[in-house]
């Protein structure tokens, strides 16, 4: 079964061509780098960018998985969560060429697309394991049931996590996207050397909070000037990969957990990637990363997920609509 | 008063979804054989893709029969220009026809050409955030040309604009109008002003004038933007 994936919840415009779930044939994914400028995305600009190359992307990904519309059974679409003005681009480009070549249309849910990344590759995870999907929207714990059934642990109640890379990045003058320049940067500096707040909920939720540290750290860097960049932006992302894992901790208190995924933009991290494989390793936890063109948006999780909705016989009408939210 | 339509042989379908309203026609040999009108209270996403396939299964018409798309690209909504065009990229990528983008000024005056009796022809739309889009057009022997650049003005500004043309005659058309109308601001009396409630033509003159509007000239079909101050940071 050949599904065609197409993704534009943010500022990456991408289409992909999976077959039977997991090969993937073509995942041409383009990135916009016109919003650096402005230290974030900007959602008008992001959506006019789609427009501009989201027949481009289905032209080379077509021409790459060597195909032609005849031979594709489903085309998938993220239609939910994400910015409404750039997922209606994806949609509608997505509902034309359903109605038009008589295929399938089947709406995907982008933070389950994140968690089907993991079956994208050949060491994939059995059901049930636990799932963290961090990247500049989201902030999520979750327990895996199965392809289509996540059960949120813990979600982010303001900033997400790379949205707070994001802001503190752009409020020092490093640019954007904040997550690998602060990445890049924490490497010289000393990750103890400031200590930042903690966010602590009154309830035994297992939620997190960002944006009580985000105004830590800028607020510091107002007041001390001198201090040393690397330092404090060292002592930023300890603090945030920290907080990860002290819900995890206390997850742990609870329940067994023999098997941990990290998908989101956020898994590319180096820190975290390191911190994450060494509680593994210290708790017998075997964790999966996908690799980094899966970490990051992309459409072959969509097409992936959108390929075994498909064969649970979900498919959409073409009055499908996009929104902006729905973890579910 | 006659235009001379630049002759098509092609069934040509043309959309617009720049508006509340979503106008689907269908033109052979620069007749209109048929058009679709719908208020839209959401989103166009619900309902143009189903309104176009009701169009051509009552014309008895398959992809085949499609020579291409003449496409509004603005001025207008920015969420339902989206919805139309990139639906738009879509199909044509799926049936290898041409689209064809025509600024919606262009096709008012095509279709209101015997109407028109003055020099001067404001296309008025409203932009939203208390301003309207402007298009002025001149009348050039049977025909009007685009004065000046598509600008997004207030409502005292528009009228400014249009004051200082009215001596030469000045004709209007667009929901601008209402726009004006309820802004309490004076329009000047010696005005003509071409009612209505669909901004004066409908998907069928889009078919019809999608030729003559678009030069004949297929193309990359993007919206037309008209003021940055639509990107917030």
């Amino acid at each position: 079964m050949i599904v065609i994936g197409i993704e534009t919840s943010c500022d990456d415009t991408s289409f992909a061509v999976v077959e039977d779930g997991y090969k993937i044939r073509a995942n041409i994914i383009s990135s916009q780098t016109i919003h650096s400028k402005y230290g974030g995305v900007v959602p008008e600009l992001a959506s006019r960018e789609h427009i501009k190359n989201i027949s481009y992307v289905f032209e080379k990904g077509m021409k790459a998985a060597k195909i032609t519309l005849k031979d594709v059974d489903g085309i998938a679409v993220t239609n939910r969560p994400g910015l409404i003005v750039s997922l209606l681009v994806g949609l509608n480009f997505a509902k034309g060429l359903a109605y038009a070549g008589r295929i399938p249309l089947i709406g995907v849910n982008h933070t389950l697309g994140h968690i089907y990344s993991n079956h994208l590759s050949k060491s994939e995870p059995e059901f049930p394991y636990i799932g963290f999907i961090l990247s500049g929207g989201h902030t999520i714990l979750c327990k895996v049931h199965n392809y289509t059934t996540i059960e949120v642990i813990g979600t982010t109640r303001d900033d997400a996590i790379g949205e707070a890379f994001d802001k503190i990045s752009k409020f020092m003058g490093f640019g954007y996207p904040g997550g690998p320049i602060i990445d890049k940067l924490s490497k010289s500096g000393n990750p103890n050397s400031i200590k930042f707040p903690r966010p602590r909920f009154k309830d035994k939720s297992l939620d997190f909070s960002y944006s009580g540290l985000k105004t830590a750290v800028l607020n510091y860097y107002r007041k001390n000037p001198d201090t040393s960049k690397a330092d404090i932006a060292a002592s930023f992302q300890k603090t945030a990969i920290d907080i990860l894992i002290i819900n995890l901790k206390r997850y742990l208190e609870k329940e067994n957990v023999s098997r941990l995924s990290i998908t989101g933009g956020v898994s590319a991290n180096s820190y975290l990637r390191k911190t994450m494989t060494e509680f593994s390793k210290n708790n017998n936890i075997k964790l999966f990363i996908p690799s980094h063109e899966l970490c990051t948006d992309n459409a072959a999780m969509i097409a992936g997920l959108g390929t075994r909705l498909l064969e649970e016989g979900k498919k959409d009408t073409l009055k499908l609509d996009a929104y902006s939210r729905g973890i579910k | 008063m006659g235009l001379e339509v630049q002759a098509s042989n092609k069934v040509i379908i043309g959309i617009d979804t720049s508006t509340e309203f979503l106008k689907l026609g269908i033109a052979k040999e620069n007749l209109i054989i048929s058009e679709l009108l719908l208020k839209v209270k959401d989103s166009h996403t619900r309902y143009l893709l189903s309104g176009l396939n009701f169009l051509l299964v009552n014309n008895n018409l398959v992809r085949e029969d499609v020579d291409g798309f003449g496409i509004v690209i603005g001025p207008g909504s920015f969420t339902g220009l989206r919805i139309g065009l990139a639906t738009i990229m879509g199909i044509i990528s799926a049936w290898k026809v041409p689209a064809y983008p025509v600024m919606s000024g262009d096709i008012a005056w095509r279709a209101n050409l015997g109407l028109i009796e003055t020099k001067h022809f404001f296309y008025i739309l409203d932009g939203k955030r208390k301003e309207l889009f402007v298009m002025h057009y001149v009348k050039e022997k049977n025909s009007f040309k685009l004065k000046e650049d598509i600008v997004a003005l207030n409502y005292q500004a528009t009228i400014d604009i249009i004051k200082s043309y009215y001596k030469e005659g000045v004709t209007l058309i667009g929901n601008g109008i209402n726009i004006l109308r309820e802004s309490k601001i004076k329009l000047p009396k010696k005005i003509k002003i071409i009612e209505g409630n669909v901004n004066g033509f409908t998907g069928g003159d889009i078919a019809k004038f999608t030729f003559d509007a678009s030069a004949g000239q297929a193309g990359k079909i993007e919206p037309l933007y008209v003021r940055d101050a639509d990107i917030r940071t």
